[in-house]
């Protein structure tokens, strides 16, 4: 999500270096369609994300309009360049405000609920749109004048410290509500005031936060202003900033919970609640009284930390990554327990109004409740600072990255299915208080663990890659496809959610005849190469069909009245579907690597992209996907050249690392090599043997030819028109050869 | 009549049964002469697509009515393809145009002439 804005900046840097003065320069093409493309991705994010303010709302028209003032702007900007730092502002503004505040209940009630039962108000509304005026006029403050930029950064991190440190500082105890219209949050005891939990992170009411807020603002200015004269003073700066917001992230952690609230509850004979629906929300536990002085140590520590740094620049890098880390892994935290909450997750110290019997059990996994988001932060700290360690070295952090992944995947497969067998063996009920959450946890994190040694190791023993991925990769191919079928025969075909069913081992079974199969797949694929990219084709494809199936059909088709046994055939055919156009991409790889890499970067990317909590972005699943398949693309189209392989250095990171990597990235998407790489697969398409060679010549002699006003822009077209007709192409030359044979 | 007679037996023979509004403007173009016969040339002066111009370029060479050969040129970069009608391609086009654009000057019985050096 930050990349179009990370590379915008470095584009905005050079603007704003320009100066006014230059802005009657005419530009480029390539400027033009650059900046064009990232005002339309930039306000379609913003316009899909803010359509979900609305709800039942015609969300694609907010979703156009946001398309087109993207398009306006991105054009404005290149008549005037005096508006790009400005307009990226208002974008980052925009964002701040989104991330910040409403975007996790917003993103909750997409996922999770009948949008149409929630109404914020226009409070959020307002609070986005002044954000939104501050960042484009700081924007425009910076871009004017260079100095501001560290000032304004400290005034953004220390409202955001702020903000956090007002998480810190509540008071209280949650309880839930439960009342005809329907459960919620009740308030803080003893908070004196109407904090509306559900309605996400800290959306708090009372002078309080707001003096938090502005406080840490007004330091961060002032810190941002010493730090422009004195420069020795930036990093021990940074540190205290980043420290308060880790604390307060933190304490936020450690004290927040997550619950799943059914809908209107209707008890059946036994006495046990029913819902037809559910919401989620974040509540704040425990009267931890010294959330504030966690804040402050976490401030002094990072202080320190950045004095050190400044006297000793090697630990700059290993410091940054572990308060990226930590951030990243509060997130992913976040978004665990978003994913893994279910309707039963009743933490005990929510009881029901009036009443004192606990509902439902404890908490079936550790991320539900509890430290599991305190947890995840360390985890994120130490894995950034190891990756700080290793960037400072100089690794390169792909194969490493790749195999953490992996594990990652099959971890959440492994959970996954012991939680749908636990599940299903105890159906109707929920399997009570021997749920055991903590037997899921220790092997997904044994996965993870297995996976980052095995990445690191890849590089010295080849011989095992490819059937150690054809393991990874079968049994979670193997997990998925028997749990779509598994969903299917029980939605569709015989409905037993009423009592234990034995298709409570498909997962199992399908997960271990996977990891076999794929095993020896693998070691077949070992030897016999060409047989690697269809195999791998097949598996993201399945993949990726079950994940597009998941997330849209049941977000999507789910709200919109579809009944389960019709989605779980859609996800079905999705699969289907998916493993046959992966099938294809990897016969395509095979055969033309160069084009194909590209088609199951896309698998690759759209399989990642749903490991990704969208819940965090606020974005709809169709959106998110859509621009997790052409990252996908793109990183595999430049996998292919040395130069563009991830890494990260240690000088490249002090120097913008993922703005250079990210620009470097983003020109694979520039018209003209795209074009190249059209024509390139047109030929390939068209003819074979000798004459490829002639045509894709040819083409490319054409796309030459093309020149003047905007030509690469003209050349794309070109390129497209070029592929439209390969087809027709290939069959006029297979008629040339019959014709020869006869 | 004959002239009918002679279009269809010469379509028919060379595999040309079908002809596209497209291949005509491309044979015109070719005619003409006006522009150098490479597909992009060709296809800009005929006001079609780039991408629809190659099949019907490869479909007049199978069928015999236009030949092609690399351009010989020191240019840097990629060659052109250069595309010519053959003696039986030219008549057979003159013939074709006659019949179906006869309002375009091409007159009815091949008495278009392509201008010097062109091919």
């Amino acid at each position: 999500m930050n990349a179009p804005t990370t590379g915008a900046t470095v584009t905005t840097g050079a603007t704003g270096a320009a100066g006014a003065g230059a802005a009657r320069a005419a530009a480029s093409p390539q400027r033009v369609a650059a900046r064009v493309c990232l005002g339309v991705v930039i306000g379609t994010y913003l316009g899909d994300a803010l359509s979900a303010f609305f709800p039942g709302s015609p969300a694609y028209s907010v979703v156009a309009v946001g398309s087109l003032l993207g398009l306006l702007l991105g054009l404005l900007t290149v008549r005037r360049r005096g508006l790009a730092p400005a307009s990226l502002g208002l974008a980052a503004g925009a964002g701040t405000g989104l991330v910040a505040n409403p975007v996790v209940p917003v993103a909750v009630t997409r996922t999770y609920s009948d949008a149409e039962t929630f109404d914020y108000g226009y409070q959020p509304v307002v609070a986005l749109v002044s954000v939104t005026v501050l960042g484009s006029a700081l924007g425009q403050l910076v871009g004017r004048r260079p100095w501001f930029a560290k000032p304004v950064s400290g005034l953004v991190l220390g409202a955001l410290a702020g903000h956090f440190a007002s998480l810190a500082a509540k008071t209280g105890d949650g309880r839930v509500v439960a009342d005809s219209a329907g459960p919620s949050f009740d308030l803080l005891d003893g908070a004196g005031h109407a904090d509306i939990l559900v309605s996400g992170y800290g959306f708090a009411h009372g002078y309080a936060s707001a003096v938090l807020v502005t406080g840490g603002a007004v330091l961060g200015l002032l810190l941002g202003l010493v730090a422009e004269r004195r420069r020795g003073l930036a990093r021990p700066a940074l540190g205290l900033a980043l420290g308060a917001l880790l604390g307060g992230l933190g304490v936020a952690a450690g004290r927040s919970m997550y619950a799943a609230f059914p809908g209107p509850i209707i008890f059946d004979d036994t006495g046990s609640p029913h819902s037809f629906e559910k919401f989620a929300g974040v509540g704040y536990l425990g009267d931890l009284g010294h959330g504030l002085a966690v804040v402050a140590g976490g401030a002094a520590l990072g202080l320190l930390l950045g004095l050190l740094a400044e006297r000793w620049h090697r630990l700059t890098t290993p410091l940054l990554g572990v308060a990226v880390g930590g951030v990243v892994g509060h997130a992913a935290g976040a978004g665990l327990r978003a994913m893994y909450s279910t309707s039963f997750d009743w933490p005990n110290p929510l009881i029901w109004s009036g009443g004192s019997e606990p509902v439902g059990t404890a908490t079936s996994l550790v991320f539900s409740y509890g430290n599991g988001q305190v947890v995840a932060m360390l985890v994120g700290a130490v894995l950034g600072g190891v990756a700080g360690l290793l960037a400072g070295r100089r690794l390169r952090l792909l194969k490493p990255l790749a195999g953490l992944a992996l594990g990652i995947s099959t971890g959440s497969a492994v959970s996954a299915g012991y939680y749908d067998f636990v599940l299903l063996g105890s159906a109707p009920s929920y399997p009570g208080d021997d749920f055991p959450g903590t037997r899921i946890v220790v092997p997904a994190l044994a996965c993870v663990v297995v996976g980052l040694g095995a990445g690191m190791f890849a590089g010295w023993y080849p011989r095992f890659v490819r059937p150690a991925l054809g393991l990874v990769f079968g049994a979670l191919v193997g997990q998925t496809a028997a749990r779509v079928a598994a969903d299917t025969y029980l939605f569709a075909v015989d409905y037993t959610y009423n009592h234990p069913s034995d298709s409570r081992w498909a997962e199992v079974v399908g997960l271990l005849a996977g990891a076999a199969a794929g095993l020896v797949l693998g070691a077949l694929a070992d030897r016999r190469t060409r047989l690697s990219s269809p195999l791998l084709g097949l598996a993201l494809g399945t993949l990726a069909g079950s994940a597009i199936g998941s997330d849209y059909t049941y977000g999507f088709l789910g709200e919109n009245g579809h009944t389960p046994d019709a989605i779980a055939v859609y996800v079905g055919t999705a699969v289907v579907a998916g493993a046959v156009l992966g099938l294809l991409a990897g016969l395509l790889t095979a055969r033309w690597p160069r084009q194909g890499r590209r088609a199951l970067g896309a698998l690759a990317g759209v399989f990642a992209g749903t490991s990704v909590p969208v819940i965090l972005f606020g974005i709809s699943p169709a959106v998110w996907l859509v621009l997790s398949g052409a990252a996908g693309a793109v990183v595999a189209a430049g996998g292919l050249g040395p130069s563009y392989a991830p890494s990260a250095g240690s000088t490249a990171l002090r120097s913008s690392l993922p703005a250079r990597q990210v620009v470097r990235l983003l020109r694979l998407l520039r018209p003209g090599t795209f074009a190249h790489g059209m024509v390139g697969l047109a030929a390939a398409i068209a003819a074979s043997d000798g004459q490829q060679e002639r045509y894709a010549e040819e083409f490319e002699a054409t796309l030459v030819e093309v020149d003047g006003r905007l030509r690469r822009t003209r050349r794309l077209w070109c390129a497209l028109t070029i592929l439209a007709g390969a087809a027709l192409l290939r069959a006029e030359l297979a008629g040339e050869k019959a014709e020869r044979r006869s | 009549m004959t002239l009918y007679l002679y279009i269809y037996n010469l379509t028919r023979m060379a595999g040309l049964s079908r002809v596209t509004p497209a291949t005509l403007d491309v044979l015109e173009v070719l005619l003409e002469g006006d522009v150098e016969p490479y597909g992009l040339a060709i296809a800009r002066k005929a006001g079609l697509a780039t991408g629809s111009v190659f099949p019907i370029l490869a479909r007049l060479e199978r069928l015999g009515w236009a030949s092609s050969s690399w351009e010989e040129s020191d240019r840097p970069g990629p060659r052109r393809r250069l595309y010519r009608f053959t003696p039986e391609g030219m008549a057979g086009a003159r013939a074709l145009l006659a019949e179906r654009r006869p309002r375009r000057g091409h007159g009815r019985h091949g008495t278009f002439t392509a201008p010097e050096g062109a091919w």
